[in-house]
Order: structure tokens, then sequence, then C-alpha cells
């Protein structure tokens, strides 16, 4: 009796402490797992972050309109293939040190009122944060912007300009390449501008810009 | 727009020199008869009376204008102009715009190069040309230019044919045209096979008795321009092709000139083909060409001043038109921002989505917990 009392404990004793480890070494294992997942994509974190289709449905019952148009002001932008669809919009001129103004918060996008008006001959140049005061900028995934996506500005007087990306540049802020982002052009074009790169931590900004240049490809009345 | 007009005098002066060039012979024939000092010498001589001066009539004696219409008020006695010449277009408000240096030399004649030109664009019911010979085609909007010496005739039979050689002199004629550095720009005719879009309004067939409009869309739809000047070209002569006569017969020198002046307009007096144009072939422009911002954009888009419109160096292009006060129709041009756009301050980051962020805090937590577990567990094994 004796000896089978005493063994009775034994295997629960056992049976605890192997549950135990098997339970414990799971944990460890699944929050391994999580950490190394966390690694990666905090690593990876600046890469695609698309959230959308490059390009959206266009009205079926669009009436066209010939481009080029006269100047008229932006009252929407949209770029599907990051999910920027935006309203809060304002017009940008020059510092006094003759920098390109920026949106005084992190999500408005500005235009510049020096280039062209959006469907106007010449290019019509978009800018907006990146990030600024702890908020994600209304251009925070432009970098994930790739040629080929729509860009769609509808403007004040109800006409939309539609835009096909051509490319997406990083350039240094530094060797900004400021006749062919400004300069004049033949057609309609787009250029959108953020920042991008390395950020330097000592003078508080991104080393270089995120441009991204496009041309108009039709414009519509819904 | 005074000093619009003033800035253009140089281009001016350079069409007054071509259209100088193409009006010799009408000029020849519209000569002032000297030998009449009086209204009634000139008259019995057969000429007319203008500015003070006495001259003919062109070959045709006959007076008998039956063109009149309500949108062309004013007939301009000057001097026959052949086709091909871009001077000598009376408004159809009435308006005289005189320019500094204007292309015609003929008193009366409506000099003003530049704003002969818009009017010829916007208000095709102007009256052109002095040998009032009978033109019984005309509509309420159709152009009523006579045409001189060589008009076609009224009432002509208009042939396809006559049209089609009326294309190819119509492409010469803008081939001489001069941009203001004194180069020309190639242009060539083949009916239906040029290069311009047209927004669509292509005519490459030219129907029997075609209409003004008609033969403005066949002229443009044979027209083939350098490529940067496509768009620009295309879009004014569709505005001009709009414009003109849906009805009636056409004159095709009529519309030929119509055309030429149009386009004369067009490579030669937009600032954008400017810009444009220089990037392409590098021409030069001074500063009778520009208003003051505009020149001063220039030297701030190039230092280096590639256009000498800063030629004392002080930093200020073309000092002596900045008190213009130009009303500009297109884009205004401010000079480019300069560097790059201080658009971030670092205060999110690399940019790792809010679910990243999240997920990373909890795997870190997870591990320090897991650590701490791990601890205990070798603790009380020891």
């Amino acid at each position: 009796m004796t000896t089978t009392t005493d063994r009775t404990p034994e295997p629960r004793a056992d049976r605890t402490a192997k549950g135990s480890g098997v339970g414990t070494r799971a944990t460890i294992g699944i929050l391994v797992v999580l950490a190394l997942l966390a690694v990666v994509a905090y690593v990876q974190g600046g890469s695609s972050q698309r959230t959308g289709p490059a390009t959206v449905e266009l009205p079926a019952q669009r009436t066209a309109v010939a481009l080029p148009l006269e100047p008229a002001e932006t009252a929407a932008l949209r770029i599907p293939s990051i999910g920027v669809d935006t309203r809060q919009l304002t017009e940008l001129g020059q510092t006094e040190d003759r920098r390109l103004e920026v949106p005084g918060d992190a999500t408005t996008v500005g235009h510049y009122r020096g280039g062209a008006a959006p469907g106007q001959t010449g290019p019509a140049i978009y800018a907006s944060h990146v990030n600024y005061h702890g908020a994600q900028g209304g251009f925070a995934r432009l970098a994930d912007v790739a040629a080929g996506d729509q860009v769609l500005v509808e403007r004040t007087d109800g006409v939309t300009v539609v835009y096909a990306v051509d490319r997406v540049a990083e350039v240094s802020k530094n060797a900004f390449p400021t006749a062919e982002v400004y300069g004049p052009t033949g057609d309609p074009a787009l250029r959108m501008i953020t920042c991008g790169g390395d950020f330097d931590a000592d003078v508080r900004s991104y080393e270089d810009n995120i441009v991204v240049f496009g041309h108009a490809v039709e414009a519509y009345r819904a | 727009m005074r000093g619009r007009r003033s800035s253009r005098s140089a281009a001016v002066v350079l069409a007054g020199c071509v259209g100088l060039a193409v009006m010799a012979p009408g000029l020849a024939l519209a000569a002032p008869i000297t030998s009449a000092t009086t209204e009634a010498e000139c008259n019995d001589a057969g000429g007319s009376w203008v500015g003070g001066a006495c001259e003919t009539t062109s070959s045709s004696t006959t007076t008998t204008t039956t063109t009149t219409t309500s949108t062309a008020p004013e007939t301009d006695t000057s001097s026959s102009v052949p086709s091909g010449s871009v001077a000598g277009v009376t408004p159809a408000d009435g308006t005289t715009d005189a320019v500094d240096g204007g292309g015609s030399a003929t008193p009366g004649s409506g000099s003003g190069q530049s704003s002969a030109a818009r009017s010829a664009a916007t208000a095709p019911g102007s009256t052109t040309g002095t040998a009032e010979t009978t033109t019984e085609t005309t509509t309420a909007t159709a152009p009523t230019t006579t045409g001189g010496d060589d008009a076609t005739g009224a009432g002509a039979p208009v042939t396809r044919a006559a049209v089609a050689d009326s294309g190819q002199q119509l492409a010469q004629q803008l081939t001489t045209i001069q941009l203001p550095d004194g180069t020309t720009l190639p242009v060539t005719f083949e009916p239906g096979k040029g290069n311009l879009p047209l927004g669509g309004n292509r005519l490459t067939e030219l129907p029997s008795n075609p209409t003004a409009q008609q033969v403005c869309r066949f002229f443009a739809s044979g027209l083939s321009v350098p490529d940067a000047q496509v768009t620009q070209v295309s879009q004014a002569l569709t505005g001009l092709c709009d414009r003109l006569a849906v009805n009636g017969t056409a004159d095709p020198e009529q519309v030929q000139q119509e055309v030429v002046r149009c386009y004369h307009e067009c490579v030669s007096f937009d600032v954008r083909s400017v810009y444009f144009t220089y990037w392409n072939h590098r021409y030069d422009v001074d500063c009778d060409e520009l208003t003051y911002d505009e020149a001063n954009a220039i030297l701030d888009w190039d230092r280096s001043d590639p256009f000498r419109l800063d030629g004392d160096d002080d930093g200020v292009a073309c000092e002596w038109n900045a008190h213009d006060d130009d009303e500009v129709a297109y884009v205004h041009y401010d000079g480019y921002p300069e560097g790059g756009v201080s658009t971030g301050d670092g205060s999110t980051g690399t940019g790792a989505s809010d679910v990243e962020v999240a997920l990373a805090a909890g795997a870190l937590a997870g591990l320090g917990v897991t650590g701490m577990v791990v601890v205990r567990r070798f603790a009380r094994q020891g």
C-alpha cells in the first residue's frame, strides 16, 4: 500500500513538470517568432505600403474635356495606389529665401501657384509632408507610388484631370533638379514632392526629396 | 496691355520686314499717285484718297462693295495685301493699335502687328485690303478680306486642286515666318497627312464648294509642324477654324491669310512658346520681347544669363521694362523655387505603420516576460 501510495503522486508531479516545460517552450517559441516578425516588419518598414489599386475605374458616363485646360484651382487630389484622397488643399508660394513653401500641417497638400494649374500646359506641382509634428503626412507613402499609377485631380470647375505616373525619383536636396521639376513642359504635367531618404537629426531634415513625375492622360466632367 | 504691345515691338519689326518683302508687288501697285495733291484730283485719277495720299485701288476700279456685313464695320483702305502678308488688318471693333516699329509702311494701314494678329484670331469678320472688288460669297461670320490683286475672284468655283495648291503655298509662307531670332520653322503640307491633332476636327477630303471652316480644317489637317509646336499650333488653328464661316463658299486665299496670321501669332508671340522653344532650339530673346517680370524670371531660371538680359550684371534684367504692368493671360511666371523642399521633420521615424509599431512593442514585451520566466525557472532549479 505504502508503495502504491508513494508511487501515485510521482507521475502527477512528472506530468505537471513535463506539461509546464512544454507550455513554456511553446510560449517562448511563439514569442520568438513574433519578435522575429516584428523585427522583419520594422526593418522593412520603408518597403511597399501600397494600399490600393494602381488605377480606378473612371465614370462610364463621363464627358471628355480637351486638354490643356484654362486655369482653375484644385478641389481634390486622389492617389488610389497609396490611399490618398484629400480635399485638404492649399496654395503654396515661395519663402523669402526662394524655397517652395510647405503646408502648415502634416496632412494638407499644397499646390504651387507659380506653376501650372491642373490640366494646364506645364507642370502642376503638389507638395506635402512625409511626417510633421508627430503625425504622418499627406504624402507619407509617396515613395511607394509606381510608374503607371493613376493620380486624379479634381478642379474647382468640376473638371477632373487624370494623370499617369511616369517615374518616381529620390533626389538629393543638395542637387535638386530644379528645371526638371519646375521647368516648362509641352503638355500638362504633374509633379508631387515630399521628403525621403535618410533623416539628418542634427538639422532635423531629410537629406532627399521624393519627386513623382507624371503627365495628363485625359480630363473629364462626371 | 500697352506694355504687352511695347514688348512685342521687336517681333513686330521682324514681322513687318517679312510682310514688306511679301507686300512689295502690292505696294508697287498701290503706290501713291504723286501728281494728285487733292482728293478731287485723286478721284479723277482713279485712285482713292487715304491719309493725305492718293492710292490706286488695284486693277479693278469697280467699287461695288456688296460684302459689308454687320460684323465688318470698317473697311481699311490701305495698300492691297497679297496673300501671305501678315500686316494691315483693322480690328473688327474699329480700334487701331499703334505699335512702335509697326510692320506696315503705309499710312492708315493699322500697322499694329500684334494687335492685328490678335484681332484676326478673335474677329474673323474684320475687313482687310483695299481693292474693293465685288465679293458675293461672304456670310455673316466669314472674313470679308478681298485679297487684293491676286484674289481668286468673287464666286469663282473652288476646286479641290486649287485648294491643295493653296495649301502648298500656305506651307511655304509659314516656313518663311521668322522667330524672334530670325530662324524659321519648317512646315509642310500634304492633304490629310499633317501632324496636328486638331481636337478630332481633321478634314482629309474637301467637299465641293467648301465653306471657310472646311477649307481651314483641310489646310490644318495637311500641315506638319515641328513637334515642339504641334500642341500650340493645333490649338490655335482649331480655334481659328471653329470661328470661320460654316456656310457659303470659301475663298481659299482668304482662309490662307487667316491661317498665316494665326500661325504667326502662335509661334512668335506666345511667351510659353518662347520658353519652350528655348529648351529645344536655344534661340535668343531680348528685352524688347519680354516684360520685366518675364525677363527676370528667365534670369532667375538661369543665372548664367544665356540671353544677356542683364547687360550691366547688377542682377536685374531689363530694368527699363520695370514699369510694365502687363496682364499675362497664361501661367504667371515667378521664377523657380530653389533647392529641395522641407516636407518632413522626422517626427514619425522611418515611416513604420502603427500596426508594425504595436507588433514590435508587443513582441519586445513578450520577450521580456519570457526572459523573466526562464530566469525564475533556472533559479528554482538552482
